[in-house]
């Protein structure tokens, strides 16, 4: 699979080190529930009433191998005190009923809280106290909880994960940059449209404030064990 | 008196031609630790070339294109083949040299975790010394490689072992040097880093090869690893997502002026099926058909020309009777 080119990032200054075994780092873990993961739900269930829904397996078949990295992701940041986070693609009932972006609107990507498909998967379900935000927007930092809730934990450095890759990963992560947190994209524990996409994604984002590592890399910085 | 070590044998240096500075013939990136999504039904992005004939065929292309040898950097632990290699050496008339050493920790043996420095590094000069694999066939070059934007962990433990053989058996010590951490690293490389790893371990600058400069290159980063001592090595000839050749043949040209000529190596680092010739890629010949005409274009001489392709290699390969 070829990889883009991207010239413009020679230019750059290299990305700072992140030491996250020092504190001040957060795991958000973006839009993972039943309107995204389950494929008779959500994305699937839009997909099948087109009659296409072979056009998202390359979707579910990355998505698959990331709730394994994730469960693992998520498994060793509570191990080590890091403040776990969910999005959800969820209307906000604070701002009147089923209130959605004017975007998610035209979309259909989003779903009532008291629908099935606004539930968490088994698997990757918060934990009591853990943060859960509903939003509509494609970055997470798009509703303003999310930014309040990272304040109120002193959090410096954002650890991403979730779907997708190409939506609200990447533009979470380049909202979050230009915010100034240090961003730690997991690129295993994402799943892209394409794996095409996942490619360039991930090969595209990284620089500036931004880099790209797997769940044992992360695993092992939270450790303190590397860089 | 100093010699050059093929798979066939020693050599004298004298009787190196044009030389390929970093290449792999036979790789199998499958026998690596594998992290991240895995593409069902995909290998193709993988480092595997597993097949003699091919190989053949296009070695043979490049030696009709007046290359004499090649340096394959393959190790132990993802698919170093030392006999096959002779047998393509044979076939071909290509003087092929192997390398000793280790690949990032994806690809590290299990003994990197088991064994001290020293004894990684006796094993190494073992290598060099007597043969390598069971095979009796020694090896000529050394490696280290870096996978994270500092030198530490495992594959610190190792280029450490990599400096100790270089000081012990005289060869010299190719570098990987970025790749995908590459816009974490001042400068675009690891090379600085492993320099003073490789000098506070008592190896001469000139004995190392900053290798993958081409991936992310600043033309004052190479200028500074040059008066240090180093090689540079452009070795990723014709991988145009790492950047241009447009851009490469400048570099070189600057480089050239500014009295560097003498530090200058140059490859292509194939390693994938889809980067041959047989299977639609540009081949090891692209640096011969392609590269060299378009620095002559920019206006490379012949004598500069000849220090890149063979006096260098020469002189980075030479390994000094102890």
């Amino acid at each position: 699979m070829s990889q883009p080119r991207v010239p413009f990032k020679n230019l750059s200054g290299p990305v700072p080190p992140f030491p996250l075994a020092r504190g001040g780092a957060a795991l958000l873990i973006l839009d993972v529930h039943r309107f995204t993961a389950d494929p008779s739900a959500g994305y699937g269930r839009l997909a099948a009433e087109r009659g296409i829904q072979h056009e998202l397996a390359e979707y579910y078949e990355q998505l698959q191998q990331a709730l394994s990295h994730l469960e693992r992701l998520v498994q060793g940041c509570r191990q080590h005190g890091v403040p776990v986070l969910f999005t959800r693609l969820v209307a906000d009932r604070r701002r009147g009923d089923d209130w959605v972006s004017p975007q998610a609107r035209v979309t259909g990507f989003w779903t009532s809280g008291d629908s099935p498909e606004a539930a968490f998967l088994p698997r990757l379900t918060p934990a009591p106290g853990e943060d859960v935000i509903d939003k509509t927007a494609i970055s997470a930092l798009g509703a303003p909880e999310t930014e309040a809730a990272l304040g109120r934990r002193g959090v410096r450095y954002l650890i991403l994960a979730g779907v997708s890759a190409n939506g609200a990963v990447e533009h979470t992560a380049r909202d979050a940059g230009d915010r100034g947190y240090g961003v730690v994209i997991v690129s295993d524990a994402c799943a892209a449209d394409t794996w095409a996409l996942h490619t360039h994604v991930m090969t595209t984002l990284a620089g500036g404030l931004i880099r790209v590592r797997n769940t044992q890399a992360v695993l092992e910085m939270l450790d303190g064990a590397r860089t | 008196m100093s010699h050059i070590q093929t798979v066939a044998g020693p050599i004298e240096p004298e009787a190196l031609g044009i030389t390929y500075m970093h290449e792999h013939i036979l790789c199998d990136q499958r026998r690596c630790r594998q992290e991240g999504l895995q593409r069902p039904r995909s290998a193709e992005g993988l480092m595997v070339l597993d097949d003699v004939a091919v190989a053949v065929e296009e070695l043979t292309d490049i030696r009709r294109l007046g290359a004499d040898a090649i340096v394959e950097v393959t190790m132990q632990a993802w698919g170093r083949d030392l006999t096959s290699l002779r047998r393509i050496s044979e076939a071909t008339g290509l003087k092929i040299i192997a390398t000793s050493g280790f690949y990032v920790e994806l690809c590290h043996p299990m003994i990197i975790a088991d064994q001290s420095i020293d004894e990684l590094a006796d094993g190494l000069v073992t290598e060099i010394t007597e043969g390598a694999d069971g095979t009796g066939i020694r090896t000529g070059l050394l490696k280290a490689a870096v996978s994270r934007p500092v030198v530490e962990g495992p594959e610190k433990k190792c280029a450490r072992a990599v400096a100790r053989a270089a000081r012990r058996t005289g060869a010299a010590i190719t570098t990987h040097t970025s790749g995908a951490i590459r816009f974490e690293i001042p400068g675009g490389n690891i090379g600085w880093q492993l320099l003073d790893l490789f000098e506070a371990e008592g190896v001469d600058p000139r004995r190392v090869i900053v290798g993958h400069v081409d991936e992310n290159a600043d033309l004052r980063n190479l200028q500074a690893l040059c008066r240090r001592g180093a090689f540079v090595q452009f070795d990723v000839i014709g991988k145009h997502h790492w950047m241009l050749d447009e851009t490469r043949a400048g570099l070189i040209v600057a480089l050239v002026a500014a009295g560097f000529v003498d530090h200058l190596l140059l490859s292509t680092d194939r390693a994938r099926r889809s980067e041959l010739r047989h299977y639609g890629g540009l081949g090891y010949a692209y640096l011969l058909s392609r590269f060299v005409p378009m620095l002559r274009e920019a206006g490379v001489g012949d004598e500069a020309m000849r220090r890149m392709l063979v006096e260098n290699p020469r002189r980075a390969l030479s390994i000094q009777a102890s």
